[in-house]
Formats: structure tokens, C-alpha cells, sequence
């Protein structure tokens, strides 16, 4: 027979670590190693859900490339990022066929000791694939671990850039992406390439010029402390937006506002294709 | 040893180390008879029967078990064994535990099916039903044991502590299965602390010693009161009072 | 030839039973559905057509879980018998020590792959029924080559059980296990960059320890890559059957000079 002593036992330091929990945050709130606010990743993680986000932006990426990571395929060897396809021909239109237009190489595997090795080639045959892409209408495929990655390691910029990049493609509804990068810039509120992107989502899907400029203005100011730094990406991005804010101003038929534009162009990246488009909207007569 | 032996321990020795578990041990079981295998805590008794069941090798000396080598399955097959800890496997049940010890003796289902229920009746485990064997009594365990023993009909019986656990009504079916059987010809040999019950039973005993046997003989050679003489002879010997 | 079928039979239905009235199956099932029922209704910013990441998750709880009840069910194949002694009873039968471990090896392996077809089931009728894949030939290669490597684990553990103790066999197949899963790839690219002598022992490795890695077919089902040709099938199965005919050669040279 029970003895119910027994139960109230088991209860009793139950109900102590219960109040503890409650009180000792309080009682002691500025003492506490949590910082307030941290959600249970953060508390669980702590600077490990960085990595953890890094992880899942990965496995997006191998998802992306039919399960294969750099290290399956020596075909991906000359990748670092998708970057590295922005203006390949045909790249992103690939439906998913091998990545023939690339010309990567066949999977050679590793050196070979000259003994032949049944165990690799058993390997090779079971494991190693052709570089491929994931079709465009299984673009959704990457949404879970796009969203893991955006949750594990909120102030992970490019995860939240490729999950916009993905959602909207793949909803054709840009107002979840642009819900998503304002997110991102509430946690890191100085990062250009959100605002950057915000900026091309209004322009180029909502058609909201104004709004638009709004966010190319903030890329801008939030990027001028990198680009001088001598950051490629940051000078890139910096030429980019003011392209964008001189189209803009072209539009709006803002002559002092594009030379002065055209202006900073040419301080900073004088030879730059697009200086010299900015320089070629410079010239054009004002539209009506 | 006698023409008629079916078991043959002819000067066998079996060491651990420096220590003789059987030493020098001379034994013969005979055709029909129940030898009672007397002996104190670590005398030797089980060493003996792993002997002859060719579960260890002698050191010194041969065993004969039913003319031939107990290793060979051949001889195996002619053989019941019940072991002294009445271990079996928890998460059957007696008709499983049956199946399973029929089949490794090469039985097919039907025979296995209409021995079973036999035994099971013999034994008084009818009553058990399909309960686990991790739920039954110690009594119960050794009945599954003799059952398991008896499935494929041996020749030989060899009993480890057949006795240990069973109440005193149990032990009462369990002489009269053992004079049953030994009315159907069969020969068996078990060793025992009881002396009682060898003496009721046995038509020799064989006393054990530090490995060594320190007498044999028929009880019905045993004069006067039997239960003394023989307590008398198992504990003179035992002291070394009287020589082998 | 009849009776050392019937031995046999016998020594493997004693597994499978046990397996089951154990209900360690069911509790990896249980534990798979608890895992997997969530992620099936989960959406990711709130948009639905995702599914291969479920069935990614899927995926790696029955591969955990085959290894897992594999290892459980064969290095337990000894030890209970000699600490219980029911090895007694069962060495007194007319059965040889040979038989005895095929039997026992088969009853394990037959356990395992009972379970391993329950949950490729289970995974075939889920896939089906969301992405109106039913049964492609690349998934009956991944069951076939997953078998494959039921069985290797269940020889190790088998070969284990005689020497070790139940959790040091676990542990140490585990490790060895794993250790092969995930780097037994890169063992050729690790013998060229290492001094000896580790290139040497890392050689070793590579060429006798058991390469798990061979049976793993989830990418090809999970991104519904095409299925691999039979004849590689074939060598991988062939390796498994001659890795395990190993190890229950060795086992056997263990058991017949088993003192009990």
C-alpha cells in the first residue's frame, strides 16, 4: 500500500525549486549570469547557437545542392557561396540538371596510392554525385532549415538575406521577407546588407519608390563606417546603393540630388561599371 | 567398473590452478540404477557432472559417458541434464521454454507439442498456463527443469541439487517421478546434500571428498537402521576416520 | 541436416522473442512518433510543401535506432546466458558450439531486420501518403543496404558478447561504429596526409574495420537522387555477408575454446 507520506515527499522539493525559481531572479536581479530577455536557446546555448545557426545555413546550402556539401564533391570546390554564381549564365535558371554549363569536374576522389582500393571505389560509386541544383519550385525545401537558422542565430545576416531570398521566391508574397529582414534589423540594427535588401524588396516587388529610398538612405549610412575599412563586400554594397538612390533620383527628376550622388560615386570607386551608368543617368534629359 | 556402466570416470583429475577440484575420481554409473552423488559444499559434485557432460575437459585421466565421448551431440542427445540453479529464461512461458529446448534437440513441432503437454502434466505445471517463467516459484523452476530434461526422452539423467527449493509435498512427487522413471529404464544420477532423501531412493550412493571419492557402495549393503548408518558412514568419512 | 535446421530455428526464434516481449521495440517507436509528429506539421514561416527535411528526420532515428536495437540485441547473446547459467541446459543439448552462434546470430539478425522493416514501413507509407512517392526502387536499395548493415553491427556484437561484458561491448562497437560511420570516407585523403605512423594504423583501419558507411543510401532517398546500379549493390551486400562470415569465424574460434 502506498504511503502517502511518501508522495508528499516527493512533492515537497518540487514545490521548493518551483518558489526558487520564482524568487531568486527577482531577489536578485542584477546579480544573475542571464543576461534579461534571453530566450531558452540563449539560456541553453548561450554563444553556441551561433554556431548552431552556422550549421543550419549549411545544411540549407546542401539541401540547395541536392544533399551534397563541399567536402562530397570536389565539383563544388570552386564555390564559397552562391555568390560565386551571380552572373553565371543559365545559373539561376538551372532546373536541377547536373551543373553542365560550370564544366565541373568529375569526382576523382581522393590521391590514389596506385593499389587499386575496392573500398573506394565501393564509396565513390554508393556516395559521390554529380553537382546538381535544387529545381525552383523545391526552392521550400531550405525554408526549415532557413528558419532554423534564423532562430538558432537571429543576428545571422545572411541566413535572414537567403530566407527572404527563398520566401519570397518561393510565396511570391515579399511582405513575409520584408516582415523577416526588419526583424533582422531590430537585432543588428547597423547592418547594411538588411536595409540594402529591404530596399530592393520595396522597389522591385512592392513598387513603393519612396519607402524604397527610405531603406537605400539607411544602407548607406549604416555601411559608411566599413566600406572605407577596405571590406570588398562593404564597397560593393556601397556602389550598389548609391546606384540604386540615383535611379531613384533620376525618377524623381532630382538633378542636384543625382550629381551629388554621381559625385560620391566617383570619389570612392571612379572606375566602376556602375559609376559610369550613374554618370550615364547624369547625362540623360530629364524625363517628363 | 561393472559390464553394465554406462558412465565411466576412470582416474580424472580436474585442476584450477594448484587446486584439484576432482582428484583422481574413479565412477561408474550402471544401466537402470540411481546413483545419489553425495558430497559437502565444494566437494567437487558439479565439476564432476560438467565432466561428464563434456562442458570442461580432464586434466588427467577419461570419461565415458553411454560409450562415447559427452561432448559429441551424438551423446548429448541421450542425455537429460537439470542444473542446480534453476535458471531459465524469464520472458517465456513453459510451453515456450519447451518448444525452444525441442527444437535444439532436433524435435519436430508435433512431437514436441504432444511431449510437452505430457510432462507439463506430470510435472504439476498444468496449472501454470501461459504465466512467464520470471513469475514462477522456485519449486516451479526446478519442475521446468526436470520437464526441459525429460522433453527428448533420454537414457541418462543427470541432476544437479534436483531437491533445492522444492516444499515437502514436492519432494514426495519428485521421488516417486524418479522411481518412475527409473522403472522405464531409465539411469539416472544426481547429486545431493540430502541424505534422507538418497537414501530412499538410491540403489548406490558415491560420497565425495575434496575431489576425491571417499566411498561407494549399495545401500542394501548398508546394515541396520539405514538413516544412521548411513549419516554415520557419510560424516566417518568425511572425518577421515575410516579409510576409503 | 532437418534437425540443425530445426536447432537453428529454434536458437532464433528465442531472439526475436525476446526482442519483443522485452518491448524495447515499441518503445523506439513510440519515442520515433513523439519525434516525428511535430515535424510533420511543422511550417516554416508559415508555409507548407516542405518534406524532405522530414524526411531527413526521419531518417535519422532509424538509423540510430537499427544500431541501437542491433547492438542491444546482439551483445546480449551471451552474457545473460553465462551470468544465469542458462548456458548449462543449453550446452548439454545436442547441439554443437557452432550451431549455437549461427543460431543465436541469425535470431539477432532476424530480431533486427523485423524491426528495421517496421520502420522503412512505416517511413515508405508516411512518404507516400505526403509526397505521393510509394516505394521507389532507390528506397528498396536503401532497406537492402541498411539490412546490410544490421547485420555487420549484429556480428560485432556477437563477436563482442564473448569477451566483453554487455555495456563494454556496447560501448566500444558504439564507438567504433560511429567512428567508421562518419570517417570512414576520409580515411584514404587521412593515410596521404599523415606521417607514420599513424598513416599506417589509419591504413589499417581502413582496410579492416567495418565500413558502415557503405550502406547509407539517405541522401540518394532523402534528395531523390537515382537509385545506385545493382551491381554495386551486389559488392556491398557481398561485403557485408563476408564481413559478418568474419567475425562469426572469429567468434566461433572464441567460443569452441570458451571455458565455462
Amino acid at each position: 500500500m502506498r504511503n502517502r507520506w511518501h508522495d508528499l515527499l516527493a512533492l515537497l522539493p518540487l514545490l521548493v525549486v518551483i518558489l526558487l525559481a520564482r524568487t531568486l531572479p527577482v531577489r536578485y536581479a542584477g546579480a544573475m549570469p542571464q543576461v534579461p530577455g534571453d530566450d531558452i536557446l540563449q539560456l541553453v546555448l548561450g554563444d553556441a547557437r551561433r554556431e548552431l545557426g552556422r550549421q543550419m545555413l549549411a545544411k540549407a546550402d546542401s539541401y540547395y545542392h541536392g544533399g551534397m556539401t563541399h567536402t562530397d564533391c570536389t565539383g563544388l570546390e570552386t564555390h564559397d557561396s552562391h555568390a560565386d554564381h551571380d552572373g553565371q549564365p543559365g545559373h539561376l535558371d538551372d532546373d536541377g540538371g547536373a551543373h553542365g554549363p560550370h564544366g565541373h569536374a568529375a569526382h576523382a576522389g581522393p590521391a590514389g596510392t596506385g593499389f587499386p582500393d575496392p573500398w573506394q571505389w565501393i564509396d565513390r560509386q554508393v556516395h559521390a554525385q554529380p553537382h546538381r541544383h535544387l529545381e525552383r519550385e523545391a526552392l521550400d525545401e531550405l525554408l526549415p532549415w532557413l528558419w532554423a537558422a534564423c532562430r538558432s542565430a537571429p543576428d545571422d545576416v545572411q541566413a535572414r538575406l537567403t530566407a527572404a531570398y527563398v520566401l519570397e521566391r518561393q510565396t511570391g508574397e515579399p511582405r513575409a521577407a520584408i516582415r523577416l529582414l526588419e526583424e533582422g534589423l531590430t537585432v543588428v540594427p547597423v547592418s547594411p546588407e538588411l536595409a540594402f535588401a529591404l530596399g530592393e524588396l520595396h522597389l522591385n516587388k512592392l513598387k513603393a519608390a519612396g519607402e524604397a529610398e527610405r531603406w537605400f538612405e539607411r544602407a548607406r549610412t549604416n555601411g559608411a563606417s566599413r566600406a572605407p575599412a577596405g571590406d570588398a563586400d562593404a564597397q560593393l554594397l556601397e556602389i550598389r546603393t548609391l546606384h540604386y538612390l540615383a535611379v531613384l533620383a533620376r525618377r524623381r527628376n532630382d538633378a542636384e540630388r543625382l550629381r551629388a550622388l554621381v559625385g560620391l560615386a566617383e570619389a570612392e570607386h571612379p572606375a566602376h561599371a556602375l559609376t559610369r551608368a550613374m554618370r550615364k543617368l547624369l547625362a540623360e534629359p530629364a524625363s517628363r | 567398473m561393472a559390464t553394465n556402466s554406462i558412465v565411466e570416470l576412470h582416474e580424472v583429475t580436474r585442476r584450477f590452478g594448484a587446486v584439484a577440484a576432482v582428484d583422481r575420481l574413479s565412477l561408474d554409473v550402471r544401466q537402470g540404477e540411481i546413483l545419489g552423488f553425495l558430497g559437502t559444499n565444494g566437494a567437487g559434485k558439479t565439476t564432476t557432472i560438467k565432466l561428464m557432460l563434456g562442458f570442461a575437459r580432464p586434466d588427467e585421466g577419461t570419461v565415458s559417458v553411454l560409450g562415447g565421448a559427452p561432448e559429441r551431440p551424438a551423446t548429448r542427445r541421450r542425455i537429460g541434464y537439470m542444473p542446480e540453479t534453476a535458471h531459465y529464461y524469464p520472458y517465456l512461458d513453459i510451453h515456450e521454454l519447451l518448444r525452444f529446448y525441442g527444437g535444439l534437440c532436433g524435435l519436430d513441432a508435433a512431437t514436441i507439442r504432444a511431449r510437452a503437454a505430457r510432462l507439463i502434466e506430470r510435472v504439476g505445471l498444468a496449472d501454470a498456463g501461459r504465466r512467464l517463467l520470471r513469475h514462477y516459484s522456485k519449486g516451479m523452476l526446478q519442475r521446468a527443469g526436470i520437464a526441459q530434461a525429460l522433453l527428448h526422452d533420454p537414457d541418462l539423467l543427470i541432476l544437479d541439487e534436483p531437491l533445492t527449493g522444492l516444499d515437502p509435498l514436492a519432494r514426495i512427487q519428485f521421488r516417486d517421478l524418479l522411481l518412475e522413471l527409473r522403472s522405464e529404464g531409465k539411469t539416472i544420477f544426481f547429486s545431493s546434500h540430502e541424505l534422507s532423501e538418497a537414501e530412499l531412493i538410491c540403489d548406490r550412493v558415491a560420497i565425495l571428498k575434496q575431489g576425491a571419492q571417499v566411498w561407494c557402495g549399495a545401500l542394501r549393503d548398508v546394515a541396520g537402521d539405514g538413516r544412521q548408518n548411513l549419516e554415520r558412514i557419510f560424516l566417518k568419512h568425511l572425518a577421515g576416520e575410516v579409510a576409503p | 541436416m532437418i534437425v540443425w535446421l530445426r536447432q537453428v530455428r529454434a536458437l532464433a526464434a528465442l531472439a526475436v522473442l525476446e526482442l519483443y516481449r522485452r518491448k524495447d521495440l515499441v518503445v523506439v517507436l513510440i519515442l520515433s512518433l513523439l519525434i516525428l509528429c511535430p515535424l510533420a506539421f511543422f511550417t516554416p514561416f508559415g508555409v507548407k510543401g516542405a518534406s524532405r527535411y522530414v524526411n531527413e528526420l526521419a531518417m535519422l532515428p532509424i538509423w540510430i535506432f537499427s544500431a541501437v536495437i542491433a547492438l542491444g540485441v546482439s551483445a546480449r547473446l551471451f552474457p545473460p546466458e553465462f551470468e544465469s547459467r542458462t548456458i548449462f541446459p543449453l550446452l548439454a543439448k545436442p547441439v554443437d558450439r557452432g550451431t549455437l552462434l549461427a543460431g543465436k546470430f541469425l535470431g539477432a539478425c532476424a530480431a533486427s531486420l523485423s524491426a528495421l522493416v517496421i520502420f522503412y514501413l512505416a517511413y515508405g507509407l508516411l512518404t507516400g501518403v505526403r509526397q505521393g512517392l510509394w516505394f521507389p526502387v532507390v528506397f528498396l536499395q536503401a532497406l537492402l543496404l541498411h539490412a546490410g548493415f544490421v547485420v555487420v553491427v549484429s556480428a560485432l556484437g556477437l563477436l563482442g558478447s564473448l569477451v566483453l561484458t554487455p555495456s563494454a561491448n556496447l560501448t566500444i562497437c558504439s564507438l567504433v561504429v560511429a567512428g567508421m560511420f562518419f570517417y570512414g570516407q576520409r580515411l584514404p585523403g587521412l593515410v596521404a596526409g599523415q606521417p607514420p605512423p599513424a598513416n599506417a594504423l589509419l591504413g589499417l583501419i581502413h582496410w579492416i574495420g567495418p565500413h558502415v558507411e557503405f550502406f547509407d543510401l539517405r541522401r540518394r532517398v532523402v534528395h531523390e537522387w537515382p537509385p545506385v546500379p545493382w551491381r554495386v549493390c551486389l559488392a556491398v551486400t557481398a561485403y557485408a555477408a563476408a564481413y559478418a562470415i568474419v567475425c562469426l569465424l572469429a567468434a566461433r574460434s572464441l567460443f569452441i575454446r570458451k571455458k565455462i
